[in-house]
């Protein structure tokens, strides 16, 4: 390979797919860093005193970044407290190995770590969530929980921002994932850095402008433990068309990404469309687009004993429930139907029926 | 950390859906629900054959009601592709045209055929410029003929290189490489196909200038406009997509672009024709390496998704008519492009990100100084306020234009 870009004399190890240009080790590591400090200081991301939570599954970006905001915060003065967020889905042979990586991301960047099961947020993990719908599906459970989980382990700790890992490929991603599923309001808000600003906790993405590549090619040099092995749920998992298109792109001109990025924040939803707007969920008060959210559909599902409630539209939600509670008074009303299942459904049965709000 | 199912929707799933096949044996017509269908849409509904063509001539009349660009007795240019999309669209004018009726079409179209099909034979070329021309003459429009290259080479005599008979329209073999001395030859061929796509859109309003005509007709169907979007979004050029792909591109002050085949599919137009015996010009196109540009990438990609997600295709082109532009009308517009060019903004985005990546690869080090020092200093010394001639896409791609 030729000799360094920055024509420090020295040879260069790898080519920036963002610019094309070449770096040695020693540049990139110092190019890559100042990079993501310009980030944080000129899209304002954090403000002094600030408790930050790295969410932290152990894998290569969540690594990363947390490495980076320590050695940044400290060499940049941004006087923030740094704290690692896990969340335990409950998957055996998979997450109680990476926690084990983040657990020593504690350790070698002295930071507090908390880890929030699904089991104790929700009473299930993600291993007893499948063995009740099966492998298909599962990743619905696991998205929507997770997302709910992050937020609620931010309040617990009384966090002020969350930081979480995405890089531009998973942004240029999204963005035409996007476009090819006609959904506009995410269309519109999967590029922000900063989200969730009015109401609930700011997430930002510190690594926003950083290649997918770059990340690797650091933890590489850098010698960072992380880890990585597919979720055993969803192995090959991948977000179909649009990442093979953006995968191909790639091949051709690396630099798409950044156009991606840059079509995705020049967009914007023209005045005369509806979009829905976000309030909160009336049973568990997170944000959400509809009365009840996601996470509680679910939940609600899986403690009735109907797992595929939730799984497709809210008005399907709605019939399933509306069936169900008519079999229960049918079958509870006449008193020889005495092999009736739901008599010895003691979930179904210990469910506040006044808690139940219209769906 | 994984990301799967973090794009589960809340509420109105709309999935990319599969192909659907349902069973037509003992079907009715969905319009009239008297004949027997003769075509089936979408893979879903089935129309007989006067329902069919009815409903067709409503859509491409409907869509100029409805965007009323075009005033009685102005002229507009019809840009000619060959095709069954030029063909239909010709036949929807000569219909509208000749009506008697209140919904009479009014205004004057006229052709504009630009010659640019380098990657065939002289004989081939002319013998198409013959079929569009003889094509003109069954219709009774009047047509020019424009060979691209021409305009490359000498763009400031329009007047001598738009010809009103195609025996004056010349065919050069060294065509191809008049085109090519226009771009430098170290660019992409993805830089080159933008440079030319460029060529074309400034030829063509032009030409319209020229020719007097307050309006352009293009053919885009609803494929191209969803490949348009995709090509806008891959390259960079967020902020065209608006003008690029949607009803009415009015960038020009005073030439406005109208596509009145957007909603219409291939298949439907083909049908059209060939109910009307209608014969459209067509060639054998050469096959393109989808690797070899983005371009190329992106047509290869939604013909996939034509064949097996047909519905992807139209969710596309929605998403881009819900879509508008970033930023307050302003007067500084891109050079080559015409978008108007977003002024610095406040907060950081990806143009920006990617010239302090570059401004940060290609500065010395100066090991005297600490690390601290070094970053403020690269801090201080970046200016991202030199790009602003063109807009994002348009600075890629302006330093290949010869000028």
């Amino acid at each position: 390979m030729s000799s360094c870009s920055t024509k420090c004399g020295k040879k260069a190890v790898l080519k920036r797919p963002k610019t094309g240009d070449v770096l040695c080790k020693e540049c990139f590591f110092e190019a890559f860093e100042t990079e993501i400090h310009f980030t944080i200081t000129r899209a304002k991301l954090f403000k002094a005193g600030m408790t930050v939570a790295v969410a932290a599954s152990g894998g290569k970006d969540s690594t990363v970044l947390a490495y980076i905001l320590k050695i940044l915060n400290e060499r940049f003065n941004y006087d923030l407290r740094l704290v690692l967020l896990s969340i335990d889905e409950g998957i055996t042979g998979y997450r109680d190995d990476s926690l084990d990586t983040v657990k020593r991301n504690r350790d070698d960047y002295d930071m507090p770590l908390t880890i929030l099961s699904y089991k104790d947020l929700y009473g299930w993990t993600m291993d007893e969530i499948v063995a009740e719908i099966g492998r298909k599906n599962n990743c619905t459970f696991c998205g929507v929980f997770r997302r709910q989980a992050l937020d609620r382990g931010a309040a617990l700790l009384k966090v002020d921002c969350i930081a979480t890992g995405h890089n531009a490929d998973d942004i240029a991603e999204t963005v035409l994932m996007n476009i090819l599923r006609g959904d506009l309001a995410r269309l519109n808000r999967c590029t922000s850095i900063i989200t969730g600003h009015g109401d609930g906790i700011a997430r930002v993405k510190p690594l926003k402008y950083t290649y997918e590549k770059e990340i690797v090619m650091y933890a590489y040099f850098k010698q960072l433990v992380y880890f990585s092995t597919e979720c055993i749920f969803a192995p090959n998992a991948y977000r179909g068309h649009a990442r093979v298109l953006l995968k191909d792109m790639e091949k051709i001109d690396p630099a798409v990404i950044m156009n991606i990025i840059h079509s995705g924040e020049s967009l914007t939803v023209n005045e005369e469309v509806n979009m829905p707007t976000l309030t909160k969920c009336s049973r568990c008060n997170h944000v959400s687009s509809q009365t009840v959210c996601k996470a509680c559909v679910l939940l609600e599902g899986l403690n009735r004993g109907l797992p595929k409630l939730g799984i497709g539209k809210s008005s399907k939600a709605k019939k399933m429930i509306a069936e169900h509670d008519k079999k229960k008074y049918e079958c509870s009303s006449s008193a020889e139907n005495k092999q009736c299942i739901c008599k010895n459904d003691p979930v179904g049965n210990s469910i506040d029926r006044k808690n139940d709000v219209t769906w | 950390m994984c990301s799967v199912g973090d794009d589960v929707d809340e509420e109105k799933a709309k999935f990319m859906q599969k192909k659907i096949t349902l069973n037509f044996t003992n079907a009715l017509c969905i319009k009239c629900r008297t004949l027997k269908p003769q075509v089936i849409l979408h893979n879903q509904y089935p129309y007989c054959k006067a329902c069919f063509l009815s409903g067709t001539v409503h859509k491409f009349k409907a869509l100029l009601g409805k965007n009323r660009v075009v005033q009685p007795n102005e002229s507009v240019l019809i840009h000619h592709k060959a095709g069954h999309a030029s063909t239909a669209l010709l036949h929807f004018l000569r219909t509208g045209l000749d009506l008697n009726t209140p919904k009479k079409i009014r205004f004057k179209p006229i052709i504009a055929y630009i010659e640019d099909n380098y990657e065939l034979n002289v004989e081939d070329r002319t013998h198409i410029s013959r079929q569009v021309s003889d094509e003109a003459e069954r219709l009774n429009f009047p047509i020019v003929f424009i060979n691209l290259a021409q305009y490359v080479t000498n763009k400031s005599n329009l007047p001598s290189i738009v010809h009103e008979k195609v025996e004056d329209l010349r065919i050069d073999p060294d065509d191809n490489m008049k085109i090519r001395a226009a771009v430098k030859s170290n660019s992409t061929l993805t830089t080159q196909t933008e440079i030319v796509h460029y060529f074309e859109r400034e030829l063509l309003l032009k030409v319209a200038k020229h020719l007097g005509c307050q309006c352009i007709f293009t053919t885009d169907l609803g494929i191209d406009i969803a490949s348009q979007l995709l090509k806008n979004v891959t390259l960079g050029r967020g902020e065209n997509i608006v003008y690029d792909t949607g009803v009415v591109d009015s960038r020009d002050m005073d030439v406005s672009v109208l596509r009145p085949l957007r909603n219409f599919t291939i298949k439907e137009l083909a049908l059209y024709n060939y109910f009307n015996h209608l014969e459209p010009v067509s060639f054998y196109r050469k096959t393109k390496n989808p690797y070899s540009s983005m371009q190329n990438l992106v047509e290869k990609f939604l013909a996939d998704l034509h064949v097996n997600y047909p519905a992807t295709i139209s969710t596309i082109v929605r998403t881009g008519d819900k879509l508008g532009v970033n930023n307050e009308p302003s007067e500084d517009r891109c050079m080559l492009c015409k978008v108007p060019i977003r002024k610095e903004i406040e907060s950081l985005g990806s143009a920006e990100a990617t010239n302090f990546s570059h401004w940060i690869s290609t500065q010395t080090r100066s090991c005297d100084k600490s690390l601290k020092e070094r970053t403020s200093q690269i801090l201080a010394t970046f200016d991202n306020n030199k790009y602003n001639k063109y807009c994002y896409s348009c600075n890629q791609i302006a330093p290949y234009l010869c000028q």
